[in-house]
């Protein structure tokens, strides 16, 4: 069964280029495009897509908003960035929303459909300068014991690194890819993929838990 | 603030009314009703005896050889006689006829310096130490019995002795006659106007200037202007009243008797002294500053002069009467001071000062001629009391300017921390423009900076292009190259912009990241060899950019020519700095020439310069080796 993709992209050509690559693949449907915000939240609820591709700057906002939104209404959505440089405080900014990765405008049209086959594995991709930022966003205090993760379950502490996220991360930033980083660290390819994956949810579930202690704080729940 | 002052006001009044009072009883008292010792009493009345017979004691004798009709207040020349340096004088007084229901009682308001009572001849009473030092009761009135048993129906004589020093004006008042009844009244009013009031005032004053000494003490001269002046002055008012309560100095040594007389005497004087310096300290510019000199020398020079005449006349009275003459112009200075401050400020505590300083100099010449003439001889003394009046003035006054200076000070200390605050906030927010200011010179230099990179990559790349395909160019394949070039140098400058936190090992694997798609279709495999680098310091998005685009042009040129299958990347740091290294397995070329992938070579080393890192490149038929060391 295909992937039901929509896509948000100011730029026309952008869109046409997309629909024209995916047109032959018979994994992925492309069931809508928009070309703004409004237009996307008119359709998503109709449609409901298995996949999103979104860029972040379009006319009548930032994407970023829209990717809050959907997060917020739980909808089981894999939702990707558009993005011309992968500059990565923007993009971090859209995974700190709930993006599940992003895709390189200018990518080439086997890159395109292989990252988008990895997004919908699962997989997320992560550039070194991300893991870089992550491994000091999530850093684990050094002190920190490694081996009692029973000890901050309850309560609203941040969710931390694990020793071995921390190394992947760690290696990632030092730019290894990822059979690279399973061959050092004696792991397989797909374990560090699902390393990669955690720290992204627990990069999006401190953000969630931020927003909400920052709400409490400013007294709106 | 208002009510204080007329509630000060108001205690004044009443002070001033009490005074009023029994000075108008003195008068009725001295009110002569009788002009004779013989005239009838009227019923109610105590009779007023002003006539007596008077006689002077010779040296040796007991009785005085003649006596002569005398008026009362009567007091003898001051240059009379004595015996041995005292002088005794005997008043004789015919007591009038007639049975009496009740025992008689002698009143007399004032007498110097000591006497003794005899009736009929027999012993009576009297008021002590009759010989040399004398008691000294030249303020106490007496108040005797007549013994019946020792009245006779008819001729009765009264005998009264007065001892004086010599030197001094020895006398005696007015005498009164009658029954208690008569007498009780006019007895007590006397004793508590002559001699409590001056317990009283003495007690007053001396407590104020030892609190006003105190406060000296604490605060010192500079801030507590005039403190010490006034304060002495109240204890030299203090010693001065000595005179007057004193009965006895407690010795009989005659010199140091005589210092605690020049003591009491000079009190008066120099307690004026220290008030016109107290002016002069207080009032100073109310005064020309010559002026103030010249009355300031005036003072100590009168200060001086008290004790020295005192010597020199060999007795208190006369001395005195030339002091305080030779001081009126100082004392009429001081009154113009105080109106003049008076009429400056307008204030009402100044004139009252004013007023009650004036009426305090007229009080010490109304006492003062008490002191001298014989008419006026039994009067009670009045500066007591217009001098407490002035002193508990002056003392409120001094003290409420002292609490108004501490209060301004206050006042200043408070205005001066807000002015302090307002200058820490200028500065701040001074302090915060520069910064501002600094921080957008910086990003002017860094958008120059961005502006400059995107000119010389991306901009000389589109001219290329351009100019290519106006020659002509329309093979896309290498119009395509150009454009991707242009597009990795974009990345490039966005890339360097792009917080790494300084890790040079980031920096190479975002290279590593956007170039990951162009080497796999190469079929290039990569060999990724870098160690961690801890931040290095120097690495600014300037030099990252240069970093980054010396690494770009080498992999290009990897890519373009060296048909090489592996390509290998090391990063590793020692002493001699950071090292670098990209290296293929390709066919090399000639390092010397400039064409093909020499040409690039050129770019590489300026682009090393400006990083401060030294390029090597070597190269072989087994492939080619660019190394750059950094610096750490």
């Amino acid at each position: 069964m295909s992937a039901r993709l929509y896509v948000i992209e100011d730029d026309f050509k952008v869109s046409t280029g997309i629909l024209r690559t995916l047109s032959s693949q018979q994994e992925f449907l492309v069931v809508g495009t928009a070309s703004n915000l409004a237009q996307a939240r008119h359709d998503l609820p109709r449609l409901r897509p298995d996949m999103i591709l979104v860029d972040l700057q379009l006319p009548d906002g930032d994407g970023t908003a829209l990717i809050r939104e959907l997060r917020a209404s739980q909808t089981a959505v894999v939702v990707l960035v558009f993005t011309v440089f992968g500059d990565e405080s923007p993009v971090l900014r859209a995974i700190e929303a709930g993006a599940d990765g992003y895709i390189l405008k200018g990518s080439s049209n086997d890159e395109l459909i292989a990252a988008l086959h990895q997004a919908r594995a699962g997989e997320s991709p992560i550039s070194p300068a991300i893991a870089r930022h992550l491994l000091q966003r999530l850093r684990r205090p050094a002190s920190a014991p490694e081996d009692h993760p029973g000890e901050d379950a309850g309560g609203s502490a941040p969710e931390r690194l694990s020793q071995r996220e921390v190394e992947v991360l760690r290696l990632v930033a030092q730019g290894f890819v990822a059979d690279e980083i399973g061959t050092r660290l004696g792991i397989s390819v797909n374990t560090v993929r699902t390393h990669i994956r955690n720290v992204y949810g627990k990069l999006r579930v401190n953000h969630q838990g931020q927003a909400v202690s920052a709400a409490h704080r400013l007294g709106y729940i | 603030m208002s009510w204080r002052r007329a509630l000060f006001i108001m205690s004044l009044l009443v002070l001033l009314a009490s005074a009023a009072r029994v000075f108008a009883g003195q008068e009725g008292a001295s009110a002569p009703s009788a002009a004779t010792a013989a005239a009838a009493r009227p019923s109610g009345a105590p009779l007023q005896i002003t006539h007596a017979r008077f006689g002077l004691l010779r040296p040796g004798e007991d009785t005085p050889r003649e006596l002569l009709a005398v008026t009362l207040p009567y007091r003898w020349p001051r240059d009379a006689a004595g015996d041995a340096g005292l002088v005794t004088g005997v008043y004789q007084i015919a007591l009038p006829d007639g049975p009496t229901d009740e025992p008689l009682w002698v009143y007399v308001p004032k007498l110097r310096t000591n006497a003794a009572f005899a009736l009929n001849g027999q012993w009576i009473g009297d008021g002590g130490r009759m010989i040399l030092p004398v008691a000294r009761h030249a303020n106490s009135p007496f108040y005797l019995p007549l013994p019946p048993a020792l009245m006779q129906p008819s001729g009765n004589v009264l005998s009264i002795r007065v001892v004086s020093p010599e030197g001094t004006h020895g006398g005696l008042s007015l005498v009164q006659l009658g029954t208690r009844a008569q007498l009780d009244n006019a007895v007590a009013s006397r004793r508590l106007v002559q001699n409590a009031g001056v317990y009283i005032t003495s007690a007053i004053i001396g407590s104020i200037s030892i609190y006003i000494l105190l406060v000296w003490l604490q605060i010192g001269s500079r801030r507590g202007k005039g403190f010490l002046p006034l304060g002495v002055a109240g204890l030299a008012w203090s010693a001065r009243n000595l005179n007057l309560l004193l009965l006895d100095f407690g010795t009989t040594s005659d010199a140091l008797h005589r210092a605690i007389e020049y003591a009491t005497f000079t009190g008066h004087g120099v307690f004026l002294g220290l008030f016109g310096i107290f002016l002069l300290d207080r009032y100073a510019e109310f005064v020309p500053a010559r002026a103030a000199r010249v009355f300031r020398w005036s003072i100590y020079g009168f200060l001086a002069l008290g004790p020295v005449l005192l010597l020199v006349f060999n007795g208190p009275a006369p001395a005195l009467t030339v002091w305080m003459v030779g001081s009126s112009p100082l004392l009429l200075a001081m009154i113009l001071i105080l109106v003049h401050r008076a009429k400056s400020t307008r204030a009402v505590s100044d004139a009252l000062l004013a007023v009650l300083f004036t009426a305090f100099i007229a009080a010490s010449a109304y006492d003062n001629a008490v002191l001298m003439v014989n008419a006026l001889f039994g009067r009670v003394y009045v500066t007591h009391y217009v001098g407490l009046l002035f002193f508990a003035t002056v003392a409120w006054l001094l003290t409420q300017q002292h609490v108004q200076a501490v209060r301004a000070h206050e006042a200043l200390n408070q205005s001066l921390e807000a002015r302090l605050a307002q200058r820490e906030a200028e500065l701040r927010i001074r302090f915060e423009e520069a910064r501002s200011l600094e921080a957008e010179r910086t990003a002017l230099a860094e958008r120059a900076r961005i502006m400059r990179d995107l000119h010389d990559g991306v901009g000389a790349q589109l001219l290329t292009a351009i100019s290519e395909v106006e020659h002509g160019a329309t093979d896309a394949a290498r119009i395509r190259d150009t454009l991707t070039a242009c597009l990795d140098d974009l990345r490039l400058v966005v890339d360097s912009l792009e917080p790494h936190d300084n890790y040079l090992t980031t920096i190479l694997g975002t290279l590593r990241y956007r170039l990951a798609p162009r080497l796999a279709r190469a079929g290039l495999t990569m060999q990724w060899e870098v160690e961690e680098v801890n931040p290095l310091t120097w690495l600014d998005p300037t030099r990252t950019l240069h970093l980054l685009r010396i690494l770009q042009e080498a992999i290009a040129n990897v890519l373009r020519h060296a048909q090489a299958t592996t390509l290998l990347i090391r990063l590793n740091r020692d002493d001699a700095g950071v090292l670098v290294e990209v290296r293929d397995n390709g066919r090399g070329f000639d390092t010397r020439i400039e064409s093909g992938p020499g040409h690039g070579l050129r770019n590489l080393r300026q682009r090393a310069v400006q990083l401060g890192a030294s390029l090597q490149i070597s190269s072989s038929p087994q492939g080619t080796s660019v190394s750059l060391l950094l610096p750490n």
